[in-house]
């Protein structure tokens, strides 16, 4: 057994709205991510899910437990994890192959171009890069956002619903294009999603959160082996899981 | 073109009736000159009015200059640190309400009436609406987009940077069209208050000796000279907040 990559321990973290109105937003969250793995958070909307990734990215500042990275505590340090956002955030004033190349910029390295023409290729964002994000759909900011979180080149990547906003066609290439360097680069990769069907195509093992407070209920393996062909969604064993899953989430 | 077509068919046809009326009245040339008066008081005056501009223009550009740098300044450093915010806001809203024209006689017993006292006044009018409209800027900065830079590991620095200060521009920039404007006024208005030079003295001069005619040529160079400066201003925003014009046309998001 490999030792875990990234720890979450015993979270707990409360926001407080006004005075006397706080919202409990993470209850005792604890998970683990091995090398090169990938595991999926599901739960319903509004359950925590994204401050748990705000935390484990150092955004927010925990109120209690604790996050390791290679057993060292990473509690409120930014730029340790790659992170794509919910909502593909991009800056308006900066074209999106500007906006790709963000991470480059912020740490003031220099950008290799021959590695991210490629990539911008396989995106399908070759024609979009001289554009500003407010005029491209929200299906190629997605895509955008999801290549600057890569390129950013941490060990750990954190995705917040990724591939929410991709067409059936785009997506299917795209997560297979991400099964393969995720194969080759050896990334682990913590996945936040409301996408049943995602969470089983992608990852190794699914949380199952329960909705505020946001609370861990249940781990569960995912059985298939890899790679992943397109046929085991038809066996029973996937149906079977898919709806223990819905019956999770549902309470 | 177009659109410009027909309101400017419509003005030479208030020209051709003001023309037409005073002629019609036999009105004085001193009380309302006819329009042909007042363009050829251009013609005959073309050399004094730019002598006069001169200095005009001086004093707006060097007064909406440091005025609009040190209100930059004031707004940039009450966002790094809250203290300095806490303490100089409340003033920032309070003198909002001045009407710092005012100053100007205050500024000619202090400076006298050469140049100084111009620059001064033109500066103290024009900080308050580029201050104002800056930190409003730097305050309404996407949450997420600081995140974002945040979240790649950038400091505050890196965060003002690539995210406040391209996001407040356009904030500056309609802050200084509106001190461009101020800036003008109040050069013709200190110049008012005792000048050896300046549009604003010529105006005075012009008024009375009951040069009426003259006195239209200088505030319609006056209202020229204003909307030249917003001009510039505008296509100097364009230039450096292209994205900006991109989104929004006549300042609706589109």
């Amino acid at each position: 057994m490999t030792s875990p990559v990234l720890e979450v321990k015993s979270v707990n973290k409360t926001y407080e709205i006004t005075e006397n109105k706080r919202l409990k937003v993470l209850d005792d969250v604890s998970l683990e991510l091995k090398l090169n793995e990938i595991v999926a958070v599901v739960g319903p909307s509004a359950c925590g899910k994204s401050t748990l990734l705000d935390c484990i990215s150092g955004l927010s500042v925990v109120d209690q437990g604790q996050i390791l990275l290679h057993k060292n505590p990473l509690n409120g340090r930014t730029g340790k994890v790659s992170y794509m956002m919910q909502d593909d955030v991009m800056l308006p004033w900066k074209n999106l192959k500007e906006n790709i190349m963000l991470p480059y910029e912020v740490n003031g390295s220099t950008i290799p171009p021959e590695k991210t023409d490629f990539l911008i290729k396989l995106f399908g964002l070759r024609k979009f890069m001289g554009f500003y994000p407010g005029e491209v759909s929200g299906g190629t900011k997605q895509r955008a956002s999801l290549l600057r979180a890569y390129v950013s080149g941490h060990e750990v990547l954190l995705l917040d619903e990724p591939f929410g906003k991709l067409d059936a066609i785009t997506r299917h290439g795209i997560l297979h294009w991400f099964l393969t360097i995720w194969q080759k680069k050896k990334l682990s990769v913590l996945l936040v999603t409301h996408d049943i069907d995602e969470a089983l195509y992608l990852s190794d093992r699914i949380y199952v959160m329960s909705a505020s407070p946001g609370k861990i209920i249940s781990e569960i393996k995912v059985p298939f082996k890899r790679p992943r062909t397109d046929d085991y969604i038809a066996t029973p064993q996937y149906s079977g899981l898919k709806l223990r899953l819905l019956n999770l989430i549902a309470g | 073109m177009y659109k410009h077509f027909i309101p400017g068919l419509f003005f030479c046809f208030l020209l051709i009736i003001w023309e037409l009326l005073v002629k019609l009245f036999r009105i004085e040339a001193w009380l309302l000159p006819p329009p042909s008066a007042i363009l050829f008081s251009f013609w005959e005056s073309g050399s004094l009015l730019w002598l006069h501009t001169d200095r005009t223009l001086i004093e707006t550009v060097a007064g909406l200059g440091a005025g609009a740098v040190s209100g930059f300044i004031l707004a940039v450093a009450m966002d790094f640190s809250p203290f300095f915010k806490k303490l100089l806001y409340p003033f920032l809203l309070l003198t909002q309400t001045v009407p710092f024209i005012t100053l100007a006689p205050l500024l000619v017993i202090w400076f006298g009436f050469g140049i100084t006292a111009k620059i001064i006044l033109i500066a103290v009018v024009c900080f308050f609406p580029v201050a104002l409209n800056m930190k409003e800027g730097l305050e309404s900065t996407d949450k997420n987009l600081q995140k974002l830079v945040r979240s790649l590991g950038g400091d505050s620095r890196k965060i003002f940077s690539l995210v406040k200060l391209p996001s407040s521009l356009p904030y500056f920039f309609s802050g200084l069209r509106i001190a461009a404007a101020y800036a003008v006024l109040s050069a013709v208005i200190s110049e008012w208050i005792g000048s050896d030079r300046g549009l604003g003295i010529l105006l005075i001069r012009s008024s009375k000796s009951f040069q009426t005619d003259r006195v239209f040529a200088v505030i319609i160079f006056i209202a020229f000279i204003t909307l030249s400066l917003v001009r510039s201003i505008d296509l100097l925003g364009k230039k450096i907040i292209p994205w900006h014009y991109k989104y929004y046309k006549d300042g609706v998001k589109i």
